[in-house]
């Protein structure tokens, strides 16, 4: 293209240049022709010999003297000839004269003729003069006729050298049209060429064009299929396009919305407000906060998601996304987060942030509350029992009392499980207004249930923290409320307990007594005491029970009441329960072989799987008969995890020991159990023995478990017994066996050894007499 | 009126000439023969006609020339001849047409005097047909060159 520019302007100054030099040339030709025109010198210097010969002939004729001719005329000739030699020395026959040195000769002697003339023309009267002009004259005459043939010679010569020039200038004019025409053939083959690259040029913008018009049509297509509003906005927020769905979220029609149109005339202009990123949510805390940053509510519900980007030319993009689908499922989320599922009362979270709201409260107007932590007693039996449908519903409906007892602004939630939580602004009087409400929720709870047929009693135990006297933080506060309740429920079912320091104190003594439990394990602290089991037709006694004792080093003898619980919490029971039974059976070798050991199993035993390896190893280390061996349960075995343990019984039992159902009248007693698994004995619960004396209806309990016993080929026990009026009663009754003060405490190993062996040396000998070795009862009972 | 007192200086003229050669005179004189007759002026007549300067160069002088003379047009009409053409007789019998147009377009004068003197015959006088040459490029060359005469002695017109 470049080359094409600089070809076309050399082309272009070669015309110019080839103009120029043609101009020149017919200029030059001009003159040319013009020399051509002034030169008439021939005619100019032809005249000279005639004009001559008329003087010649005038003087002779005068000569003659016949009076046809005057001096005068003679004169007149002579002036004219006179004045054709100065025309012959004029400038206009220059060129001819000094062509050649002999005209200049030549006009130099006709001159000199005519001067050796003239003073004769004054004398021409006289008839001598003529002839002497006439000599003068005679040899001039062919001089000029010699200068007129030279002048035509001259003449020709000089035509000839212009028609030369011309037909030089013929030619270069030639060469020059024909330099003219190669350069117009050039001009055409670059215009062609020049033409041909437009043409091409013109072909590229033309498929930029088809390209650029694909390009819009799939930028108006996604537009069109754009699941977002869009528009881009000028800098002063006209709109210059928008799409359909921007249309239909706002509701606008194509008319309304045409390019130009400011946008606020079109959708609120809150919608597109600077700052808008950092806006405060426009709900609650509880949405999440990144929904909410460029979030706006239309008045007919749609929740839109807004952005605003500047565009690099000025003006912006701005993006409306429907999002309401998706802000309706974050709400849930975000209920569901802080809600329970089952009650929708608030969960732990939400409870948690109300708790450190209220201490904010607290902090700054001083406004006391109170945390009230509750839990349901035996919940877990229920939901064992009936089934998790029932426990659910009996939740739902515990949540339901919670609320209606709780006062409008007491927040009341449930913490997980059988766990409830309530905080209570209780104003100045915040201790009686809070025992106040503690008592009425367990009066509300225990109020029987009816569901699904199935008449339910549960009671509830609370725990209170008061604020700020029990904490001024979430967690404190909790805790605190938590351990209280710890304290109710240790005091028995259905109580409510205000926090005090002395449960931390006790809390931290339990902690102490944990780690204490698990060095007295190792440090051998523990022992096994017996009691005897008393068969009732023979009085003899045909088992001891192992009972766990431990010496504490510095608080001496500790209840197992205190720390078999404490055991059973921290897993220490498992260790514990193997030493037991390991020691148990061992002790057993030492007995009679008609002497049998029974030792408990705790629930928790049976949490993990490997008790009836351990049991198996027990009897094969110590190599006692199976037979001798019985294991107590009780029925909480069965209510937890039911198949597995069910599985784990039967495959004690098929180890040939025998399995005894320990506490049996007590709380759920289900017959089904009975049915569910073929226990070798059930133990009658000491309270029956107890009020044997004083309850009639105890009797019978006694007596149709004793019966159920001998029908289902059981053996029975009854515990407690004390004294021989409750012997008596139990003998009556039918029980297998008997367990008691009355035939002996629990005793260390050495004292039940010496027991039996008097039992074994004496034939007459007989438990049944009552007050076995009198000294020995002194041992604390379990 | 006029063309009566002419023919009476004609008359009177002739007489003169037929007294003394016209050669004797001391006045030229030029003749203006035309259908309707025949005039001549003397150089006196010509210059009382009044006289029109044309400053130019010839190729037959050096350097430039201030010639006085008669406009021809104005020549013609005192001599009371129209005609498209004149021809211009010289001394030597020399003669050449000139359109009359001529007269009018270049403002052609029969020049009297050259650079304030009367020509000598033997000078280009006693009347010259002078074309202001140097005015018109036209002018410098042939037919104008030609139709300047010299030595001119007669003018008839057709």
């Amino acid at each position: 293209m470049r080359f094409l520019r600089i070809a076309l302007t050399v082309v272009i100054l070669g015309f110019i240049a080839s103009a120029v030099y043609i101009s020149a040339l017919v200029y030059q030709r001009q003159q040319a022709l013009e020399s051509v025109g002034l030169g008439n010198v021939t005619w100019m210097v032809a005249q000279a010999p005639s004009e001559f010969a008329r003087l010649q002939h005038r003087v002779s004729a005068l000569g003659l003297n016949d009076g046809k001719v005057t001096p005068d005329e003679v004169r007149l000739r002579f002036d004219i000839v006179v004045n054709r030699i100065k025309t012959l020395r004029s400038q206009s026959v220059e060129k001819f004269v000094q062509s050649d040195p002999r005209i200049a000769q030549i006009l130099n002697d006709v001159e000199a003729a005519l001067n050796r003339a003239r003073p004769l023309l004054d004398q021409l009267w006289d008839p001598n003069v003529p002839p002497q002009i006439i000599d003068i004259l005679e040899p001039v005459y062919p001089k000029l006729v010699r200068l007129s043939t030279d002048a035509n010679v001259w003449n020709v010569g000089r035509i000839d050298a212009d028609r030369q020039g011309l037909i030089t200038l013929q030619w270069a004019f030639t060469y020059v049209a024909l330099g003219m025409i190669a350069c117009g053939c050039a001009l055409i083959a670059l215009l062609v060429i020049h033409n041909g690259l437009l043409g091409r040029a013109y072909r590229v913008l033309e498929e930029n064009e088809r390209d650029l018009e694909t390009q819009n049509a799939r930028f108006d297509a996604a537009l069109e299929a754009m699941s977002l509003g869009l528009c881009l906005l000028d800098a002063q927020h006209r709109l210059i396009v928008s799409n359909p769905r921007f249309l239909e979220i706002f509701r606008l029609d194509h008319a309304s919305a045409a390019p130009g149109t400011s946008i606020f005339d079109l959708i609120g202009d809150e919608l597109l407000a600077d700052g808008l990123g950092d806006a405060s949510p426009t709900t609650g805390g509880s949405d999440i906060a990144l929904l909410n940053n460029r979030i706006h509510r239309l008045p007919d519900g749609t929740v839109l998601m807004v952005s605003r980007e500047p565009m690099a030319e000025g003006g912006w993009v701005c993006t409306f996304e429907d999002v309401t689908e998706r802000h309706r499922a974050q709400s849930r989320v975000v209920h569901m987060a802080h809600h329970d599922t089952l009650t929708g009362m608030p969960n732990r979270l939400l409870f948690w942030e109300n708790i450190a709201q209220a201490v904010r409260g607290l902090l700054t107007r001083n406004e006391r509350f109170a945390v009230l932590y509750l839990d349901l007693d035996r919940f877990k039996e229920v939901n064992d029992t009936l089934g998790h449908p029932i426990g659910d519903a009996l939740l739902r409906q515990v949540a339901e009392r919670l609320r209606e007892t709780a006062s409008p602004r007491d927040i009341v939630a449930r913490l997980g499980g059988d766990e409830f939580a309530l905080l209570h602004y209780g104003g100045e009087d915040s201790i009686d207004n809070s025992q106040a409400l503690a008592q009425r929720l367990i009066d509300s709870i225990e109020r029987p249930y009816s569901i699904e047929g199935n008449e339910i009693v549960i009671s509830t135990s609370v725990g209170i923290a008061l604020a700020p006297t029990d904490g001024t933080d979430t967690d404190q506060l909790m805790k605190n409320a938590d351990l209280a309740l710890y304290s109710a429920k240790a005091d028995g079912a259905g109580t409510f307990r205000f926090f005090s320091p002395q449960m931390e104190k006790a809390l931290q003594n339990r902690r102490h007594l944990e780690t204490d439990l698990r060095r007295g394990i190792k440090l051998g602290q523990f022992e096994l005491y017996y009691q005897p089991l008393v068969r009732l037709d023979t009085g003899l006694i045909v088992a001891g029970e192992a009972l766990m004792r431990w010496t504490h080093p510095d608080h001496g003898m500790i209840s197992p009441g205190e720390f078999i619980p404490l055991a059973e919490e921290t897993g220490a029971i498992e260790t514990l329960g193997e030493w037991a039974l390991q020691r148990a059976c061992l002790d057993a070798l030492g007995w009679p072989e008609d002497v049998r050991v029974s030792v408990n199993l705790s629930p928790v035993q049976f949490r993990k799987p490997g008790l009836v390896d351990i049991v198996k190893a027990v009897l094969a280390t110590s190599e006692l008969n199976p037979r001798r061996l019985e294991l107590e349960i009780t029925e909480s075995v069965l209510l937890q995890n039911n198949a597995v343990n069910l599985e784990a019984l039967h495959q004690l039992r098929a180890l040939g020991l025998t399995i005894a159902l320990d506490d049996f009248g007590t709380g759920y007693s289900s017959l089904s159990y009975l049915q569910r698994f073929p226990f070798d004995k059930l133990k009658i619960d000491q309270s029956f023995v107890r009020e044997l004396e004083s309850r009639p209806d105890s009797l019978s309990i006694v007596q149709s478990i004793a019966t159920l016993g001998r029908n289902l080929r059981m053996v029975t026990t009854a515990e407690g017994v004390e004294t021989k009026a409750q012997l008596d009663i139990i003998a009556g009754a039918n029980c297998t066996e008997a367990q008691g003060y009355y035939f002996g405490r629990p005793m260390p190993e050495a004292q039940f050894r010496v027991l039996l062996q008097r039992q074994v040396s004496d034939d007459n000998w007989t438990a049944l007499a009552g007050g076995l070795g009198g000294g020995m009862q002194s041992v604390t009972g379990p | 009126m006029i063309a009566k007192r002419v023919l009476t200086s004609v008359l009177l003229l002739a007489g003169a000439l037929i007294v003394a050669p016209a050669f004797a005179q001391d006045v030229p004189a030029v003749t203006i023969t035309s259908p309707s007759g025949s005039v001549t002026f003397d150089r006196d007549q010509l210059e009382a006609m009044g006289l029109v300067s044309i400053k130019t160069h010839t190729p037959w002088n050096e350097g430039l020339i201030d010639f006085e003379g008669v406009p021809l047009a104005t020549l013609l009409e005192k001599a009371d001849a129209t005609g498209k053409t004149v021809t211009v007789i010289a001394l030597n019998d020399y003669s050449v047409d000139i359109p009359t147009s001529d007269f009018a377009e270049f403002g052609t004068i029969l020049a009297v005097k050259r650079n304030g003197d009367y020509m000598p015959v033997d000078d280009q006088g006693p009347f010259f047909v002078i074309y202001p040459f140097d005015s018109d490029p036209v002018l410098q060359g042939q037919p104008y060159y030609g139709r300047a005469v010299w030595q001119v002695k007669q003018i008839t017109v057709q």
